[in-house]
């Protein structure tokens, strides 16, 4: 690997460090959601540091080329990251769902109590008005 | 929840309970007897339950005891969270986190809240190290775990905290409203601490007394506290990023 590539690399992997960091700072990202995107940094830091690495996979499982080991990498983390972003999406479309119900029952409950408050007083009134 | 005193000053006891059928009901018992003693403000408590599969929901309504039933399962930071939102929604000068499992005293809380009266800090810690006087054993491993949190957070935040997980603290209007915004969700006291220093909080420790846990097991098994201890790292360092602000009056 050319040194130009190795420092692009180590660049944008601190860089993309820093991004991470800020963003969970100004409370946009959650640190668990952001463990992922730091130990994919932290892979492409090693790389930049230690391309040897590469090389020595890409034997080991027997692609073709550095690159294509690259690419295939990058989707199956690509792929894991999406399906767990579902499962996610998932859990949180149930707990909206349960929250709307449950609020809106009790909206209904609190109707429904405001009402037969209503229905006392004008029961009082009325009563009152026929025993003069 | 306690006599209504318009001109005095008005303190929260935030009792988070998950699953703690067997202990809540003497953990209210020992606050109710306190509170009918303190004179110099009005102590009110309330529980949030955080979604508890056993009997504690129904404990809670069959004794009268106030308490607030979380939907779903937040967590200790969800749930203590909701304790500040409320604290912050009915005006409380103090908020103090006491847990529900029975290992905090509750007569060490004029002690805890003592600084925060008379204007010295803004946000203290209980603490069962400061004296080494009190009767609480933990394991080897979270004393060691605990101690590299404190040195951490002494690093990055510059406050010096040796109980940094202990959930026995006491907080001011000021802190009570930045926590019911922003609170942190897992093992949320040694974060909450770096987040308050970004503030620029006073924050002080005070030794209070503890107990063992009563009945029940502890939730954290000992590789999730791998992965806390971990995470919290992490946080640590990231929070310790931000711009802080300076302390002030």
């Amino acid at each position: 690997m050319s040194m130009m590539l190795r420092v692009e690399l180590l660049v944008m992997a601190i860089a993309f460090i820093c991004v991470v960091f800020r963003t969970v700072n100004r409370k946009k990202l959650l640190l668990k959601y952001s463990l992922v995107w730091l130990l994919i940094s932290l892979g492409l830091l090693v790389i930049s540091v230690f391309p040897q690495i590469v090389m020595h996979l890409t034997e080991l499982t027997g692609v073709e080329t550095p690159s294509n080991l690259i690419f295939l990498f990058a989707i199956i983390a690509l792929a894991v990251l999406t399906f767990s972003l579902t499962v996610i999406v998932s859990k949180q479309s149930v707990r909206i769902k349960n929250l709307t119900q449950l609020l809106s029952i009790y909206h209904y409950l609190d109707g429904e109590h405001a009402g037969a408050q209503a229905k006392d007083e004008i029961a009082e009134n009325s009563g009152k008005e026929n025993g003069k | 929840m306690g006599k209504n005193m318009p001109q005095g000053l008005k303190v929260l006891l935030i009792i988070p309970a998950f699953n703690e059928a067997k202990n809540i009901r003497s953990v209210v018992a020992a606050v109710r007897e306190y509170a009918g003693r303190t004179a110099d403000y009005q102590l009110d408590y309330i529980v949030i339950n955080d979604g508890s599969t056993d009997a504690t929901a129904q404990i809670c309504t069959e004794n009268k005891i106030p308490s607030i039933m979380l939907v779903h399962n937040l967590g200790i930071g969800g749930a203590v969270q909701t304790g500040y939102l409320f604290a912050a929604m009915r005006q409380y000068d103090i908020a103090v986190q006491f847990d529900g499992d029975g290992q905090h005293d509750i007569r060490s809380l004029d002690k805890l809240i003592a600084p925060i009266l008379s204007g010295e800090a803004d946000f203290t810690v209980g603490s069962r190290f400061l004296e080494g006087t009190s009767h609480f054993q933990s394991t080897r491993l979270r004393r060691v775990g605990i101690r590299f949190l404190s040195q951490m957070i002494r690093i990055t935040a510059g406050i010096r905290i040796l109980d940094t997980t202990s959930g026995y603290r006491a907080a001011s209007r000021r802190v009570l409203e930045i926590f019911a915004k922003n609170y942190p969700e897992d093992y949320p006291e040694p974060e909450s601490l770096v987040a308050l220093s970004m503030e620029g909080v006073r924050v002080r420790e005070v030794q209070v007394n503890m107990f063992e846990r009563m009945q029940g097991v502890s939730s954290i098994s000992a590789w999730r506290s791998v992965y806390y201890m971990l995470k919290v790292s992490l946080a640590i360092v990231c929070a310790g990023f931000q711009r802080r602000k300076s302390q002030c009056q």
